[in-house]
């Protein structure tokens, strides 16, 4: 069998017009004590401008070191292999210095917890204004009236007002709309949204992720939107990768992949997502086991031990990347779903399978659409994760992904007329002795990505 | 670890070893004198470190005054440990009234310049010579004051580290299994505080080594002629014209053993804090 | 928000009565009557007549320390006097001087010693903190740390000593005693004060350094560093503007306690250095070893007793330090604020005497 090019995307000319960025076999380790804690292993993508693309895992799948490990701001003990073109240039290998023209100006970030990712003790104003000042090096006057256009852009209402606040005195959402407006400050090409709405209420998570929707159309940006939450991808992007232990292990435009899921991690995550049809109370999908261990990752596919249909081979030899029926589907499966090849195959049931996640799908986008219709807010089956149960995750290292959209099982339809109340997170410190023990395993990609 | 904390480490692996076998040691006594090294330097023919100022060899006199000043500085912070240790893991724990006047108790301990606080105890400790009553020896006077000195020190660390473990899930979790209280504040609370504490008594170690070395100089330390690095130091700084050996070599002892304490306290600390920066 | 301050005032109060008390207690429960320490018993001899002239002298003493008042009657006329600004008179067998003279005598410059101690101490911590955070367990942050570690280890006292023989007598840099007010003479000024501010400072620098370094790594590792970092802003910017400000905290609180530690601990120096010995000569010391005893050199001068000294001290106070940040695991317990520091303008006991007049009687004009 011979590899074929993995690619996310039509991949168009290299450095042609069109493409955005192009990653190439990117790997990205952490030297801790315990060794070399194997975070991202070889991930290949494209992404052109005016596309999103949707990244999807488990914590500790390295989905976000690899949003990190792309835009160059890792910790001092990562080391990062691999080339990254962006608009046909190669950044993998600047320095610092030079990476600083890019971050901001080209390419920027929106990160998980507005509660800890803005400064505490500076205003907001400032905090926007800041990038203003040192990259477009505006005045005082010019900068402050961007600030001030960006901050009703992201529908923050009396901006003026907010700009002289501190983070503390805005809700939760406020505060993400701030840092989305920060992040789009200085008109970036590409924005890396890492998991941008799992701190927040599940109220406001809809209007978040319209809104970076909204921007990314409007301003024509290349989005990488990170999360562990297939629900939250599938209305949004225009290609879903997910990703399991570092690597890649299915990806193909957002509808293809849905409907004929090949990989076993894949439709087990399919799989988690809470149905509205089925009865309440009705018992979560979950993936046994936990994510592997990177520091020393055994042998054949890293899915293999919580797979069940994991075979011999599987244990052996690890799968490349394999193209499958639909152009641009590719998978890393010796036995994919749905095909004659797996154990379980059965052709009907496959065909209900495929059915059945593009009902999925259907739904999710007719609930986001309805959900758009309506300007409502987070409706059911749209299922973005609560927050509380992400929380949790991080210690719990997530052994089961049922827990995504957990919150809106029975059908809740929250309206909510306003944004969220003031939430009141504080920043994590360090974990308590005996939790990092327990999870000094599982954690490994969350815990070194620098956070 | 570092090449630093094998050095601390062997430093004061030496120093201990010295101390306790000095007496097994072929040197000099330490108050045998020698008129003819009296203010003679290092290197002087058998004695490596020379002389003090009336003949006595300071190789000796060093070693047998690392074992005043090491014992004061254990003993001393032992004291505190436990002392200050139980009753700051019992503040930050059950908080409350107990804590108010706990920690009350500790301002008022800390309110004083803790030399002017053990300067007064040692003072109080010690027995009227004219009065003719009999009191503690002096070296252990020594080790209660800067023990009670170290007790509010330690318990205000322990009760601060007490009090944000104290309110973490694992215990509420343990508490809602039905765990009784000294099992969580000995089995949950107090393996996590004790880096902290074990770290920070490391350092009041060489705080007391060296505050023994004030009150030597205040003429309440170790009684003379037991030798303590403090009372080398007061004894030489009136010839520390033409003999600064004398000087030097204690503080050069105290200097090398505080700096590998405080080194290995900072290895402990660091070994339970791992992250790496952002920038 | 008043009912907190008003709280917090009565509990300085209630601390402030039971340190003085404390203190006061402490004086009392000492074996040995005040006014026997008063008294030059070897000087006057063993006759009849001698004895006489003793005790009519202690009666005097007691009468006029109301040391034959009931004890809690001492302990508030003290108390009283203390709150009008009357500290009683040093008691010296030449002359009476308020106490409090000496004190105002005696606290500008301790201010400003403090005020020069803290300052150096800080502009040369906060920089060297921010970049060895910055540069965690690079080799430029184990030299800062073994630097501060080493400032740590060094005994004050000794420091004193080293630097006032060498750097003052050796050396004749800076005069190794004496005071010059600031506004006779600034170069004067700044150079007796280098020395005591210096050795002050050096053990304050790795405390802060220390301190710092450890709460800004923590908040290196904050999201919003992170984030400051992405929107492209340079690493100076990041620290100085992003980092600084929300990890000073536990820097400033500490520095403020020592404000107060300092001031105190100066002066309880200066007045501490002989009282300690009363009643405790020397005569336990090994019978053939010349003991160094800097009292005795002082002659009868030894023999005098400050009324105060035998009452609480109150200036030592300091505020009470807030829960959490306070001590951190390495901010050592701090002897440094009160170790016996360096010699000026204090009379420097360890100075080897070079010129034994002024090594006692610093002249201060102030």
């Amino acid at each position: 069998m011979t590899a074929p090019v993995p690619t996310l995307d039509q991949r168009p000319e290299p450095g042609g017009a069109g493409c955005l960025l192009e990653v190439d076999d990117l790997r990205t380790s952490f030297r801790t004590d315990r060794g070399m804690v194997r975070a991202v292993a070889g991930v290949t993508l494209n992404l052109e401008r005016g596309k999103t693309l949707g990244i999807v895992g488990e914590s500790g799948s390295g989905k976000s070191v690899l949003a990190r490990s792309i835009m160059g701001i890792v910790p001092n003990n990562a080391e990062r292999e691999g080339s990254i073109r962006f608009e046909g240039t190669e950044i993998s290998g600047l320095s610092q210095a030079r990476m600083r023209e890019y971050w901001g100006q080209q390419m920027a970030m929106v990160f998980q917890d507005p509660m800890t990712a803005l400064n505490p003790v500076l205003k907001i104003g400032r905090q926007i204004t800041e990038s203003l000042h040192e990259h477009l090096e505006f005045s005082k006057e010019e900068a402050n009236q961007t600030a001030l256009a960006l901050l009703k852009s992201v529908g923050i209402p009396e901006p003026a007002r907010r700009l002289k606040e501190y983070p503390h005195q805005l809700s939760g959402g406020m505060r993400q709309r701030v840092m989305i407006a920060i992040a789009l400050a200085c008109g970036p090409k590409l924005l890396f949204a890492d998991e941008p709405t799992t701190a927040l209420d599940v109220t406001v998570q809809a209007q978040i992720l319209d809104l970076l929707q909204f921007q990314q159309r409007e301003r024509f940006m290349g989005m990488i939107l990170v999360t562990h939450d297939l629900g939250v991808v599938a209305g949004r992007t225009d290609h879903i990768g997910v990703m399991y232990a570092g690597r890649i292990v299915e990806t193909g435009p957002t509808r293809t992949l849905f409907a004929h899921v090949r990989h076993p991690y894949t439709e087990a995550l399919l799989q988690s997502i809470p149905k509205i049809e089925l009865p309440s109370h009705s018992r979560l999908q979950s993936i046994a086991g936990r994510p592997p261990n990177l520091v020393n990752t055994p042998p054949g596919c890293t899915f293999a031990p919580r797979c069940p249909y994991a075979q011999d081979r599987c244990r052996e030899e690890e799968p490349p990347l394999i193209e499958a029926e639909q152009p641009g589907h590719f998978h890393r499966c010796w036995f994919p779903v749905g095909t004659p090849a797996n154990p379980a195959y059965n052709a009907e049931a496959s065909a209900e399978a495929t059915a059945r996640g593009e009902a999925t799908f259907d739904r999710i986008a007719a609930a986001k659409a309805d959900a758009a219709r309506e300007d409502s807010t987070a409706s059911a089956g749209f299922a973005p994760a609560p927050t509380a149960v992400d929380g949790e995750a991080d210690a719990d290292a997530e052994s089961s992904v049922s827990a995504a959209g957990a919150g809106n099982v029975g059908g809740i339809h929250n309206r909510a007329g306003d944004d969220d109340a003031p939430g009141g997170g504080r920043p994590r410190r360090r974990q308590p002795l005996r939790a990092r023990r327990q999870t000094s395993t599982t954690d490994n990609g969350e815990r070194t990505d620098g956070r | 670890m570092s090449i630093g904390a094998w050095l601390a480490i062997g430093w004061l692996a030496l120093i201990t070893a010295l101390a306790l076998l000095a007496p097994v040691l072929p040197m000099d006594g330490p108050n045998e004198s020698f008129g003819e090294i009296a203010r003679e330097g290092p290197g002087a023919e058998g004695h490596i470190l020379g002389g003090d100022g009336i003949g006595r060899d300071m190789f000796s006199r060093t070693v047998y005054g690392a074992r005043s000043s090491l014992l004061i500085g254990v003993a001393s912070i032992l004291i505190g440990l436990i002392v200050g240790g139980l009753a700051g893991l019992i503040a930050g724990y059950f908080r409350g009234r107990l804590d108010t006047v706990l920690t009350g108790t500790f301002d008022i301990l800390l309110a004083f310049p803790s030399l002017v606080l053990a300067l007064s105890l040692v003072s109080f400790f010690r027995a009227d010579p004219e009065a003719g009553t009999g009191g503690l020896p002096p070296a252990q006077i020594v080790v209660v004051a800067l023990g009670i000195v170290s007790i509010p020190i330690l318990a205000r660390i322990t009760r601060a580290n007490t009090l944000t473990w104290a309110q973490r899930e694992f215990v509420l979790a343990a508490r809602a299994q039905g765990a009784k209280h000294p099992r969580i504040l000995f089995r949950e609370v107090l393996p996590n505080v004790l880096p902290a504490m074990f770290s920070i008594a490391l350092l009041g170690i060489g705080v007391a080594i060296i505050a023994e070395g004030g009150l030597s100089l205040l003429g309440v330390g170790v009684e003379l002629p037991t030798p303590s690095w403090g009372n080398i130091i007061a004894e030489g700084r009136g010839s520390l014209r033409n003999a600064p050996h004398i000087v030097f070599i204690p503080s050069i002892a105290i200097f090398l053993t505080v700096l590998a304490l405080n080194y290995m306290g900072d290895v402990i600390r660091t070994r339970f804090d791992v992250r790496e920066s952002a920038l | 928000m008043a009912a907190l301050v008003a709280k917090k005032l009565v509990q300085l109060v209630l601390v402030v009565f039971l340190v003085t008390l404390f203190t006061f207690m402490l004086v009392q429960l000492k074996p040995g009557e005040p006014e026997d320490l008063l008294v030059p018993l070897s000087s006057v001899g063993t006759t009849e007549e001698a004895k006489q002239v003793i005790d009519e002298y202690k009666a005097d003493i007691r009468a006029d320390l109301n040391l034959d008042k009931p004890l809690y009657e001492q302990y508030f006329l003290w108390l009283g006097g203390f709150v009008t600004g009357d500290l009683g008179d040093y008691y010296n067998v030449s002359s009476q001087r308020p106490v409090s003279d000496r004190v105002s005598d005696s606290l500008p410059v301790s201010i400003q010693l403090m005020v020069y101690a803290q300052l150096l101490a800080l502009v040369v911590a906060i920089p060297m903190g921010v970049y060895s955070a910055y540069r965690a367990n690079r080799p430029s942050d184990k030299a800062a740390n073994t630097t501060a570690f080493a400032m740590l280890a060094m005994p004050n006292f000794a420091l004193g000593l080293v630097l006032a023989y060498y750097v003052g007598v050796v050396l004749g840099w800076v005069p190794p005693t004496g005071y010059t007010a600031p506004d006779e003479n600034l170069v004067d000024h700044v150079k007796t004060m280098a020395l005591p501010a210096l050795s002050l400072a050096v053990g304050q620098i790795a405390i802060y350094m220390r301190l710092l370094r450890s709460d800004m790594i923590q908040t290196l590792q904050e999201d919003f560093i992170l984030m400051a970092k992405s929107k492209g802003i340079s690493n100076a910017r990041v620290l100085w503007r992003h980092a600084l400000r929300p990890s000073s905290l536990t820097l400033l609180t500490v520095a403020g306690l020592n404000v107060g530690a300092l001031i105190g601990g100066r002066r309880g120096h200066r007045e501490r250095v002989r009282p300690a010995r009363h009643g405790r000569p020397h005569r336990r010391s090994h019978p053939e070893q010349p003991v160094h005893r800097p009292a005795e050199r002082r002659g009868h001068h030894r023999h005098r007793l400050r009324a105060h000294q035998l009452l609480p001290r109150l200036s030592l106070h300091r505020p009470r330090p807030p829960d959490p940040q306070c001590p951190r695991p390495l901010n050592p317990p701090k002897p440094c604020s009160a170790r016996p520091a360096p010699p000026v303008p204090g009379p420097p006991p360890p100075i080897p005497p070079p010129s034994p007049p002024t090594a006692r009687s610093p002249r201060r004009r102030g």
